[in-house]
């Protein structure tokens, strides 16, 4: 009886984790969609400071990220990001939309695990 | 490669520690639900060793979750016995005093062969002589002999026998199993005694075994 108990506990406290786990990666994955959305359609040096604190804010919460989600699509993420940096400092306009628009997939695919109308976090 | 065996490590512990909380069973007597554990165990086990992308926590969670579930599962049959007839499963009888029953083993689809092949290997060759074949929950045939077939026992014969039960390990390499030695109800000082007047020394020990019965043997290192 004690086994079950102990075992009780454990599924709780994993669900506690997973409902934690899947607000958190839901909320950093709309953010970083929401900034990235609000990049300018044009390259300037404005959007080249917002793609910066982006990439801040990114560098910030990936330790956290990385304990659920798979290394390949935060990896893609950081690429990305560092990608439309450069297409943002050297004013290519073409490369720029592509990748930007690129860059909303791969933020989309982190969160898709999370994507559960229970939490109230559906975007 | 440390990623690796860092990983394997903590797969390892995790593992053993899920199959030592579902218990014993888990070993060898697998039920359904049981069997379906370990089957998805040893593939979720090996996904975060063998591809690098995905972070541990994709083998970790599901392991505990199916440890955890599995446990509260058997706790609850226990329980509640609506559970158990909706997901247990139940013995059947196969044989029942000497006459084999047909209906059972079309509906668990066994053959007559399986079945006197499994009577064969519990050394009966007669499906007359068995008072009960049941196929219990484990997939096992548990064999009871009709009383004309039953070996003859010591009680039956009308002689005495002493209860003589196992030999238990008292001293391993010159160790003292001290649990052994309570089990087998002596203590240090008997012993102490014992090795004395046999003239060996505990560390020369290399076997002593007891039963309930008062029955020691000594095996030393040195092979006296």
């Amino acid at each position: 009886m004690k086994a079950s108990v102990g075992a009780g506990i454990l599924l709780l406290v994993l669900l506690l984790l997973v409902c934690i786990n899947a607000v958190f990666v839901t909320n950093t994955t709309r953010s970083l969609s929401d900034q990235l959305r609000a990049l300018p359609d044009a390259p300037s040096e404005e959007c080249l400071q917002k793609i910066q604190v982006i990439e801040a804010y990114f560098e910030e919460k990936e330790p956290f990220l990385r304990i659920s989600i798979s290394f390949f699509l935060s990896d893609r993420v950081k690429e990305q990001l560092a990608s439309l940096r450069l297409y943002a400092a050297t004013d290519m306009v073409g490369d720029y939309l592509v990748t930007k628009a690129l860059l909303l997939d791969a933020v989309e695919d982190m969160g898709r695990l999370e994507r559960l109308r229970i939490f109230g976090n559906q975007s | 490669m440390a990623v690796i065996l860092f990983r394997t490590f903590v797969i390892y512990v995790v593992l053993m520690a899920t199959m030592r909380f579902m218990g014993k069973r888990q070993l060898g007597e697998l039920e359904l639900s049981e069997l379906i554990t370990a089957l998805l165990l040893s593939e979720i086990a090996s996904l975060p060793i063998t591809n690098q992308e995905l972070p541990l926590s994709h083998a970790l969670l599901p392991i505990l979750a199916l440890m955890s579930l599995e446990v509260l599962l058997s706790g609850l049959l226990l329980k509640i016995p609506f559970l158990k007839q909706l997901l247990g499963t139940r013995p059947t009888i196969l044989i029942h005093h000497g006459k084999i029953d047909r209906d059972a083993m079309r509906k668990i689809r066994i053959s007559a062969d399986e079945l006197i092949s499994q009577l064969r290997l519990k050394e009966v060759t007669d499906p007359a002589d068995v008072a009960y074949a049941i196929l219990e929950p484990n997939g096992q045939i548990s064999v009871i002999l009709s009383a004309a077939s039953q070996p003859p026992t010591t009680e039956k014969l009308g002689l005495s026998s002493t209860e003589t039960g196992i030999m238990h390990l008292l001293v391993e390499d010159g160790q003292i199993n001290q649990k052994n030695l309570r089990i087998a109800g002596k203590d240090e000082a008997w012993l102490t005694d014992y090795l004395s007047q046999s003239n060996v020394k505990l560390r020369d020990v290399f076997l002593l075994l007891a039963d309930d019965g008062g029955r020691v043997r000594l095996h030393t290192r040195k092979g006296k």
